[in-house]
């Protein structure tokens, strides 16, 4: 059962998620990125079947790319991209539904301002200051709610989420070792940490 | 005038020897016919402006036949030519920023609304059995993402620039003369949206002669700081207050001339 969680702090947004690509009882992978980036200032977080994940996030991706590709440049807000994610899975929806919960974040270069969007399998969106995906939101939020506040630092964001993995370290059922966690600010998409290098084949 | 096409004017997916797609240019040769449309990039917004020639008669209801148009709430656009032609690239234009907005959640950029109105009046310049289309419209746009306002011009062969300020129809080499005046590149003072109506108003009366033309009505259209970007028909009050500002202005520099002319004496 995957995690991601994410939280919007003061000029950027954090999302964080397990590595594993497991079905059943078997573990196929333990260092799989499951924070995609989007954009030069954006990328989403997804949970589900590897299938739906990988098929999804290349989709969206690549499409967000041809309108760049497109519009001489022209890049596309964080929220417009949350909007055309929300609607590809809801033209879906009714015919062969995408079966993942995704947590969007990005940072507008243009109007200074970080975007953090909450959507699940159903195509419903929601702009939030954090959120999780998956059992993990019954032991993280919790943490959330008691320190997330306007205005956070970075290392102030790294530390809540620091302390949402140690939470599920401990008190999760399914051990989740790896974790791999992303920022991105003006400065775009970054890596912060991993359990377990993804570029390892 | 322009070299006869002889036989190569027949189609509008057939080139010249020399080049040129001749139905094209016939097309802009029926936006020369068009009634004087202006558009100007002002400091505070942008103002669109067009000479409704009242061609049809007395018995017309002088508000209808509009040429200016809002194609969402912060895009606007004037057309000038063949008429009819304009009202289908309109109805392009709110089509284009309806489904933009459903698929983003956003306006649309202006500069993304103006490519996807030059590529579809393209679009007609290539197919055999389509004729392009005779109309040009100028189009106003704001962006809320950038917060930056711009106007653009889209002609029959679909080529669209962004503009300062722009001029199409009849009378649109004396207006772009009279246009370059204005302080509108970077680094000029600009021009307010107030002092716009003025200006564009006292150059479609400039260009106007007793007797040569019809007599008209001016439309506007404008978006700026005062509309919260949003574009909407200039009040009919102001339209007729800059007017009549303009033509005072008018009269007076003729008085100056006349002034001029008895001291030579």
């Amino acid at each position: 059962m995957d995690t991601v969680f994410a939280l919007r702090y003061d000029g950027g947004v954090i999302i964080a998620a397990d590595q594993a690509n497991a079905r059943s009882i078997l573990v196929y992978q333990d260092n799989l990125d499951k924070i995609v980036p989007l954009s030069s200032h954006s990328m989403m977080g997804v949970s589900g079947p590897n299938s739906d994940l990988v098929n999804f996030s290349d989709y969206v991706k690549a499409n967000i790319a041809l309108y760049e590709l497109s519009n001489n440049g022209s890049t596309l807000t964080t929220e417009a991209q949350a909007n055309f994610v929300r609607g590809t899975l809801a033209t879906a929806l009714r015919k062969g539904p995408y079966q993942v919960n995704i947590l969007l974040g990005g940072y507008d270069v243009k109007t200074d301002k970080n975007g953090l969007y909450f959507m699940d399998y159903m195509a419903c969106m929601h702009p939030v200051n954090f959120g999780v995906q998956g059992h993990a939101s019954n032991f993280c939020l919790s943490i959330f709610d008691r320190d997330w506040k306007e205005g956070l630092t970075e290392e102030q964001g790294i530390a809540i989420i620091e302390k949402c993995i140690n939470e599920l370290k401990i008190r999760f059922l399914i051990a989740q070792t790896n974790f791999i966690i992303k920022t991105v600010d003006k400065k775009g998409v970054r890596t912060v940490s991993f359990g377990s290098d993804p570029a390892d084949t | 005038m322009a070299s006869s096409g002889s036989g190569y004017d027949l189609s509008s997916s057939t080139f010249s020897p020399d080049g040129r797609i001749f139905q094209v240019e016939y097309a802009a040769k029926a936006v020369e016919n068009g009634g004087t449309t202006l558009g100007i990039r002002c400091s505070d917004g942008i103002l669109l402006c067009s000479e409704k020639p009242l061609v049809a008669g007395r018995m017309a209801v002088p508000a209808s036949g509009r040429r200016v148009h809002a194609l969402s709430s912060y895009a606007g656009a004037a057309v000038t030519g063949f008429l009819p032609d304009g009202r289908q690239v309109v109805a392009r234009g709110r089509e284009e920023a309806a489904g933009y907005l459903d698929s983003f959640g956003a306006p649309i950029p202006p500069t993304v609304l103006a490519e996807r109105l030059g590529s579809y009046v393209h679009y007609f310049t290539l197919h055999g059995a389509l004729r392009p289309f005779g109309a040009s419209t100028l189009m106003a746009g704001y962006d809320t993402a950038e917060k930056r306002h711009s106007l653009h011009m889209v002609d029959p062969s679909g080529m669209s620039y962004e503009y300062y300020a722009a001029a199409a129809g009849r009378g649109r080499q004396s207006a772009k003369t009279e246009l370059e005046k204005l302080p509108l590149q970077p680094g000029g003072a600009g021009v307010t949206l107030e002092r716009g109506l003025v200006i564009l108003a006292k150059i479609l009366h400039m260009l106007f002669e007793e007797g040569r033309d019809k007599p008209f009505v001016i439309e506007m259209g404008w978006m700026g700081v005062r509309t919260g970007w949003k574009f909407s028909a200039v009040p009919d009050g102001l339209v007729k207050a800059a007017e009549v500002e303009a033509k005072k202005e008018l009269e007076d520099e003729e008085g100056e001339d006349d002034e001029g002319e008895e001291m030579e004496e």
